[in-house]
């Protein structure tokens, strides 16, 4: 199985491999930008994708694209790290102060850029990632976060306003 | 920097995954499973399946009750038929107690037979006759026609009594001559089909012979006290004697003859008496309906059935559903709100 970056988006998959060589820069970009860091998006894109191959025979063309399932599972993936993340937060922030670690989100991206998503909630991280990044439209965004495309709008738009105001205090400090 | 040059920056600097995930993600063994969506999803999504499936449920319903409405009522044509022909049976039928004394009634006039007197002898005939004819409007018809029959054979009316209301009766006491009592039954037959009909025949000519004997005793003992008052030489004592005697003999002529002519009378007319009634019974049978309206009957009988059920199951089930439902959308808001909650902290 040879993993190669697809040139386009394709969403006529019709095996696991296929899905998951066309599939996985989104994937990880967006668990990336969930994550703000590599080596876990790393990690929980090979869980993601472990799942999903656990779960293909139920994926079901019908009710929504490859990618849509796949973000569906990687999204899952990433809450259940967020969740023991906290906890394991919450255990040590009671013996030390947390290590932060904050690393690029991409290639390319200016410092302030970066800087200025590094300020931003992992809810407008995701939003910016699969709106924007990952350029999904609205419906699908929806159904990957469970809620309404104009609630997806919303949180898009506050999360961009948010985005441009960090990137020009940055570029102002 | 806008929001449009944020935008393109991001997408210029879209992520990769890195070579080594790459190789992770392709050294995981091939799948061979296939995904199998469900049939109904194939074409259907799963909320509008929800949307689809109550409209469907009910159209079904409808379409059930329709087939079998339909079936039931061409299977009950048979059992119609059945029906009529009872029908038919209790409208001719002779009421209880009246088919000891009654020829075979519910036929026709001609095959009624009605016994008749006997020619040269004297009889008297009593003929209690009931009619029954379908409505109030029959009723008042039938009993101008019993008159005028009554009047056309010679004979006269004693006495009518007519009532309607939700049903409705005529009682007539008619004399027609004896001679033609057999045509007047037949004819006040034909007025309406025959419930009841009764005919006494009593023998008056021995009566009258018997009377006819006396009175010539008594005539010949008048004669012979008349001769014998009219010897000469009679004592007063015994004139007295033979004219009371010939009184008490005129006497009892005049009773003989008069007791004569009153049988005699007697047998000269027949009394009828004549009951006509409405049926309440067929007054009051709606028509037959056509096998569409049977059909339909079928239908919303079933259909009434379909939804009580439904009823009796959205009764005993709902409250259980509803707190199904209830547990599910709390668990999942709470969720998202969970969820909503680390986004916005990490």
């Amino acid at each position: 199985m040879t993993l190669a970056r697809p040139a386009s988006v394709d969403n006529r998959a019709t095996t696991f491999a296929e899905a998951a060589e066309q599939h996985l820069d989104d994937v990880y970009g967006y668990l990336l930008y969930l994550s703000r860091n590599r080596e876990t998006a790393e990690d929980l894109a090979g869980a993601t994708f472990e799942k999903a191959l656990r779960l293909w025979s139920r994926f079901d063309p019908h009710r929504g694209s490859a990618r849509t399932w796949l973000l569906g599972i990687a999204r899952t993936t990433a809450l259940d790290w967020f969740r023991a993340e906290s906890r394991r937060r919450r255990r040590e922030e009671a013996a030390a102060v947390p290590e932060r670690i904050e690393e690029a989100f991409g290639e390319g991206l200016s410092p302030a850029l970066e800087a200025a998503l590094a300020s931003l909630s992992a809810g407008e991280r995701e939003v910016i990632a699969l709106r924007v990044v990952l350029d999904l439209d609205g419906d699908t965004a929806a159904r990957v976060l469970g809620i309404s495309p104009t609630a997806v709008s919303t949180r898009l738009s506050r999360a961009l306003k948010r985005l441009e105001e960090r990137v020009t205090e940055h570029d102002l400090g | 920097m806008t929001s449009a040059e944020i935008v393109h920056e991001l997408r210029a600097a879209r992520p990769a995954a890195p070579y080594a995930l790459r190789t992770r993600i392709e050294a995981m063994p091939a799948s061979t499973a296939t995904p199998r969506p469900s049939v109904a999803s194939r074409f259907l999504p799963r909320r509008r399946a929800l949307l689809v499936a109550l409209p469907a449920a009910a159209a079904l319903a409808v379409a059930s009750a329709g087939v079998i409405g339909l079936a039931e009522s061409g299977r009950n044509d048979a059992t119609l038929a059945t029906r009529d022909t009872t029908q038919l049976e209790s409208t001719v039928a002779p009421k209880a107690g009246a088919a000891d004394a009654a020829p075979p009634v519910g036929t026709t006039a001609e095959a009624q037979a009605a016994p008749g007197p006997t020619t040269g002898r004297a009889q008297r005939v009593l003929a209690s006759l009931t009619i029954q004819v379908a409505d109030t409007d029959a009723l008042s018809e039938a009993t101008q026609q019993a008159l005028q029959t009554t009047r056309s054979l010679g004979g006269y009316v004693v006495s009518v009594s007519y009532a309607t209301g939700t049903e409705g009766s005529a009682a007539l006491t008619l004399r027609v001559p004896t001679a033609k009592v057999q045509d007047a039954i037949t004819r006040l037959s034909s007025l309406g089909t025959i419930v009841a009909q009764q005919i006494q025949i009593d023998d008056l000519q021995e009566s009258i012979d018997a009377l006819d004997r006396r009175i010539a005793n008594l005539n010949e003992r008048v004669a012979r006290l008349t001769a014998q008052l009219d010897q000469p030489g009679l004592d007063e004592q015994t004139r007295l004697t033979l004219q009371a005697r010939r009184s008490a003999a005129r006497a009892e002529l005049a009773s003989a003859r008069g007791d004569r002519a009153g049988q005699a009378a007697e047998a000269r007319l027949a009394t009828i008496q004549l009951a006509i009634v409405t049926d309440p019974d067929t007054s009051t049978v709606p028509p037959l309906p056509s096998r569409f309206d049977r059909a339909v009957d079928e239908a919303v009988e079933i259909l009434a059935w379909e939804a009580t059920a439904a009823l009796l199951v959205l009764v005993l089930a709902g409250p259980f559903v509803l707190i199904a439902l209830a547990v599910w959308w709390g668990r999942r808001t709470w969720q998202r709100r969970e969820d909503e909650r680390l986004l916005g902290t990490s």
